[in-house]
């Protein structure tokens, strides 16, 4: 079964990223139309199939003649360059991912503990306070904050904006992890909500096991289903975030290079060629795409792993 | 007063309706949109704008003198008519390809697709990449563009959705009794399926109207705008600005203001975060409410 649900994915993988690349390669031609004295009027576009298709060939016999996707500068590779931004956004994706996730499950069952005792307020409440502003409010509070505690000396030198600083990383982590631990929060506190009453519940505590150990032996586990299930949408709640922080703090990642070769133009020529940097763009969509398929195929082992209910069926 | 989320996001939103359709008109608010140029202060000083917070600038002023709080007022229309027309788009596409797809295998599986498809990738990243495209680029209809744009891209999600609402409540009893009791498959979905899936469907769209907003917050740092237009620049080329008043324009500086004139990005991210918690506010205190109507609140045993 998770064999199956993994070559399922695979196949969708390998589908998506086609689909992409027929995108990316969408001709990008503009004949402008001019008035008196080259002034621009307006300009249209044309499509035709042959110039897709011929988009595409350039592609494969670019790679062809260059062994790969060509060189950026002074001997560096693009695949190289690509593979080196690509990793270090990838040193704060997946911590702040696993931040977000375990934490958040952390916070959903103490939500779930406190729910009728004092300090309620700190439970679901704010849970769903911090689900209902967007987290680049918080982003740019945060940063505002730390600048100002700086100036008011409350708070030691803290480097917000950069590429290489230790400290951006850690906040950056920190940025992205927001949305996904209050996410899995709410989710770990409904699902563990809707197991209660159950029947193996009573059945645990009637062998006298302590309340503690039902709660994270029994309940936790079935419940990890339902949370497992939302992975993908944290995972590309994540990466759509990236563009956002790496660009605020200045991080150097593949985010934000990606959006530098997909991007509009701030000025053009009337004559201007609108092609963009269709290689880089085809190196990163593969990469950012293998991260969400990655996290489906680990949310199906997970799953697999956890209930044996999902590896029969 | 037991639903205070539903009271308290009621009257957020009566706020909003108020600014959206009085704003211009408020005393406070400068609907010309005045540049101010140097302002002198009492002292003697002068300052040179953007303008900090202070008599007559309740939010401080932009980089060309113009009052923030008054670009907000007067931005909201814009802004909240683009999100609005997004979300219709959205559903108006998502609903009959949602209930197709109840019905008919072929249309499961297109909406399937079209879910997996874009849940490959961030939607900011397909926004980006359609807007560069020269037919939507130089298009004098962009915003319509745009707007097209980001509602199909979770149209997909949206009609997931609502169909496995509509499959979970085909398991329940009760609709065997309607098939029992000799419901044609119309009365049944007027009459059972319906009844069920509205309240549903009323709470996803406030939702959504929350997401859109978001995203298009998060398009305004990455300056990707719904509207733009060309002027002549002193070299020949053309500069493409944006003349819209919505909110997300207003990030244009962000990275560069946030050291220095930090009430500019703060006051617009504002402005846009008390919005989406109220509409997130609202749909909670719908969902409540819902459940109070119809009995279905789970109760905390």
């Amino acid at each position: 079964m998770i064999l199956r649900n993994i070559f399922h994915q695979t196949l969708l993988w390998l589908i998506t990223i086609i689909l992409f690349l027929t995108l990316l390669f969408l001709p990008r031609t503009a004949a402008y139309e001019t008035g008196a004295g080259g002034m621009y009027k307006s300009a249209t576009s044309s499509y035709t199939v042959g110039d897709h298709v011929n988009q595409f060939k350039e592609f494969f016999q670019y790679i062809k003649e260059n062994k790969g996707l060509g060189t950026v500068y002074n001997g560096v590779s693009l695949s190289e360059n690509i593979w080196r931004t690509f990793q270090k956004s990838m040193l704060i994706t997946i911590p702040a991912l696993f931040l977000g996730f375990f934490l958040g499950i952390a916070k959903g069952v103490f939500d779930y503990r406190i729910r009728n005792r004092r300090g309620k307020l700190f439970g679901v409440n704010t849970t769903r306070f911090f689900l209902s502003i967007p987290d680049l409010f918080l982003i740019i509070a945060l940063q505002l904050l730390i600048m100002e505690g700086f100036e008011a000396g409350l708070l030691p030198h803290i480097v917000v904006y950069g590429s290489d600083q230790p400290s951006v990383v850690i906040l950056d982590i920190i940025f992205l992890a927001i949305y996904p631990l209050f996410y899995i929060a709410n989710i770990t506190f409904f699902s563990i909500r809707d197991e209660q009453g159950m029947d193996y519940i009573r059945t645990a505590f009637s062998k006298g096991t302590s309340s503690f150990k039902v709660l994270y032996r029994h309940v936790l586990k079935n419940c990890f289903v339902k949370i497992l299930s939302h992975t993908n949408t944290i995972t590309l709640y994540a990466l759509s975030n990236l563009f956002i922080v790496e660009f605020l703090t200045n991080y150097r990642g593949a985010a934000y290079f990606f959006y530098e070769t997909v991007t509009s133009p701030k000025a053009f020529m009337v004559g201007q060629d609108f092609s963009i940097a269709v290689y880089p763009a085809a190196g990163y969509v593969i990469l950012f795409t293998a991260v969400i398929y990655l996290a489906k195929v680990l949310s199906e082992i997970a799953r697999g792993l956890v209930s044996p209910l999902e590896r029969k069926e | 007063m037991k639903n205070w989320k539903l009271w308290i996001s009621s009257l957020f939103l009566l706020v909003l309706l108020i600014v959206v359709f009085a704003g211009p008109s408020l005393p406070f608010v400068d609907n010309q949109l005045k540049q101010h140029g140097v302002i002198k202060t009492e002292t003697g000083s002068f300052i040179l704008p953007p303008i900090p917070p202070r008599e007559g600038f309740p939010l401080g002023s932009n980089h060309k003198g113009v009052d923030v709080l008054s670009l907000i007022i007067m931005g909201a229309k814009e802004t909240l008519t683009i999100v609005i027309l997004v979300v219709v788009i959205r559903y108006v596409l998502a609903i009959p390809l949602a209930i197709g797809g109840f019905y008919s295998k072929l249309l499961e599986k297109i909406l399937q697709g079209w879910q997996q498809l874009f849940s490959f990738m961030p939607p900011i990243f397909f926004v980006t990449f359609f807007v560069t495209l020269p037919l939507i680029f130089f298009s004098k209809e962009r915003g319509l563009w745009v707007i097209l744009v980001i509602a199909m891209l979770e149209t997909g999600r949206v009609a997931e959705i609502i169909l496995q609402n509509l499959k979970e409540t085909k398991k329940r009893p009760y609709i065997e009794a309607g098939i029992v009791a000799g419901g044609t498959p119309l009365r049944l979905f007027k009459n059972y399926y319906m009844p069920v899936v509205i309240p549903h469907l009323i709470i996803l769209i406030v939702n959504d109207i929350g997401r859109v907003l978001f995203l298009l917050a998060q398009l305004g740092v990455v300056h990707v705008y719904v509207t733009h237009t060309f002027i002549t620049n002193q070299w020949g080329a053309y500069e493409v600005v944006n003349t819209s008043l919505a909110w997300p324009t207003m990030f244009e500086k962000i990275t560069a203001d946030i050291f220095s004139y930090q009430w500019i990005p703060f006051s617009v991210i504002g402005a846009i975060a008390v919005t989406i918690y109220t509409f997130n506010l609202f749909a909670d205190g719908l969902q409540k409410f819902f459940e109070n109507k119809y009995r279905t609140y789970r109760a905390d045993l």
